[in-house]
């Protein structure tokens, strides 16, 4: 596949960055739409038994990609939110009739415009942005805890490029803040800041030099990582990666996010260790996102469930009581 | 700076001061132009930008006067109040606070009057000067300097000579077109040499 045959906009909407490295995309891209042709068919033959709840065969089908067209229900039914929706007294209807707040109205107002500007589908048409209100505002009105937290937009934002379905996003919302990242985005954001404590402890043990490097040079975790948890990768990493990134997430849970981020940095290490000041630090942190490692989001994907080796609920449960924030 | 950062090690405690290069800290009420200001300075070029989770952080170069050629890393914190609990891992001391003011907002002039006092009050900021920078002036409706330091309450932060008084300046700027941003740095930069001049008297006199 030659270079030029890929638009400066990509399948979900985005302008490509100024630096975007066609020829790196090309090579992936030659052999990734293989990949994603027969993960289609793979799909398309999976038994409906096998698609509609949690079980070996569809965790392995999750971690090598949903296709596109799979996607929104497949992440509903592993994600839990399909069961939310269908327990919960009130449908997304009832939720979008409760919005009233004017202060959450506003704040939520305030970042609309802000949102994805680079993307045709929200610098364009009015569609989106308004489904984005609704989602958001419907949601913090539900929510008291939470109500509206920068980040949320760009989730929401992404699940609705991805999915085309309000409703859906809704829910997909609802579940990963309430029940996959809870704490995360309350007022003390507590299980955030326990998770950027659990990830310093992972990379001390996992990666010692680099540890020894980041402590050093005297960069906290959080000024690399806050982005990367509170939006999980969203905005941070190329979009299909993120996607892959959340597919894994839905079904497998937060443990996911460490995954990625020790990936991220033990396969960048040596870009880590060159940098001198912080200065550099943040520059090579940021330019991860546009690895040929991250852009290949097949191989990343593979990396997350090696590089990290074994990774049990139990050790992170035990990490995070320890880290506990008060 | 946040309501919650006078117990804890806070914004800038973690960062190193690096030889020669002087740290500065913008601060803000969220969609005041921190970001637009940042990459201003930066690239010289207007960039469309989004909400600032977590930070931004970049090494600018001072353009004019005295602080022509000066290295500073500037460091630009995501300003919605949620946010705030995340602060603590970023800060401590700082060479200089820029406050970026929505010059427009007067219905948010009330909480950003608030947000600045925090910041003024906190004492890792202590004598920390500030460069107040009187964003989107451009646009209609915007308020002059002068009304601004009314607003803000400035003329209370006590200047130099009061313990722990804060040298402060209002800068009319633009982020989007860069009016203003290189004054304001220079402004900074020279109140930073001023506070470490009266830092040295001082110590002379107590001898």
């Amino acid at each position: 596949m030659a270079q030029t045959n890929f638009s400066k906009i990509d399948e979900y909407g985005f302008q490509r960055s100024k630096n975007f490295n066609y020829e790196v995309y090309g090579d992936f891209m030659s052999q990734y739409y293989r990949v994603l042709a027969r993960r289609t068919k793979r799909w398309e033959e999976l038994k409906d038994s096998e698609k509609h709840k949690k079980n070996n065969t569809l965790k392995r089908f999750v971690r090598k990609g949903i296709p596109i067209s799979h996607r929104t229900n497949a992440w509903m039914i592993i994600s839990g939110a399909q069961l939310l929706r269908e327990e919960s007294m009130l449908t997304y209807n009832d939720f979008k009739q409760q919005i009233n707040n004017q202060t959450i109205i506003d704040m939520i107002q305030i970042d609309l415009p802000r949102t994805f500007p680079d993307n045709i589908y929200f610098s364009n048409e009015s569609l989106l942005p308004s489904q984005l209100f609704n989602i958001l505002a419907a949601f913090a009105h539900q929510n008291n805890d939470v109500s509206y937290c920068q980040g949320l937009n760009y989730i929401a934002g992404l699940l609705l490029l991805a999915t085309k379905d309000e409703e859906a996003t809704f829910w997909l919302l609802k579940v990963l803040v309430e029940k996959i990242l809870p704490q995360y985005y309350i007022k003390t954001m507590s299980g955030l800041l326990t998770d950027l404590d659990v990830l310093d402890e992972l990379i001390k043990i996992q990666d010692p030099v680099v540890y020894k490097h980041i402590k050093d040079i005297g960069m906290p975790w959080a000024v690399a990582t806050t982005k990367w948890f509170v939006c999980i990768y969203a905005e941070v990493l190329p979009t299909e990666t993120v996607l892959r990134i959340w597919d894994c997430l839905f079904y497998e849970g937060s443990k996911i996010l460490f995954r990625v981020a020790i990936t991220l940095i033990k396969l960048h290490r040596e870009q880590i260790l060159e940098a001198r000041d912080l200065g550099e630090l943040v520059v090579s942190f940021k330019g991860m996102a546009e690895s040929p490692n991250v852009i290949n989001c097949h191989k990343f994907i593979t990396d997350i469930f090696k590089i990290p080796g074994s990774f049990s609920k139990k050790t992170l449960d035990k990490l995070r009581s320890k880290h506990q924030q008060q | 700076m946040g309501a919650n950062m006078g117990k804890n090690t806070s914004l800038l405690d973690a960062l190193p001061s690096g030889q020669g290069t002087l740290h500065v800290v913008m601060l803000g009420l969220d969609s005041a132009g921190k970001t637009t200001a940042l990459y201003r300075l930066k690239f010289d070029q207007y960039l469309n930008t989004v909400p600032t989770i977590g930070f931004n952080c970049e090494k600018v170069k001072g353009m004019l006067g005295k602080a022509k050629g000066i290295n500073f890393l500037v460091w630009d914190v995501g300003g919605q109040e949620k946010l705030r609990p995340l602060w603590k891992s970023y800060t401590r001391c700082t060479d200089g606070i820029v406050f970026v003011l929505d010059s427009v907002d007067v219905e948010r002039m009330e909480e950003a009057k608030m947000e600045l006092l925090r910041t003024v009050k906190s004492p890792e900021n202590m004598g920390v000067p500030i460069l107040v920078l009187a964003n989107k002036q451009d646009l209609p409706g915007a308020r002059e300097p002068r009304e601004l330091e009314k607003l803000l309450g400035l003329l209370e932060l006590g200047g130099s000579g009061a313990p722990g008084g804060h040298l402060w300046h209002v800068q009319p700027a633009c982020a989007i077109t860069g009016d203003g941003l290189h004054e304001g740095l220079e402004v900074l930069y020279e109140m930073i040499l001023k506070r470490r001049k009266l830092a040295k008297q001082c110590k002379k006199k107590t001898r």
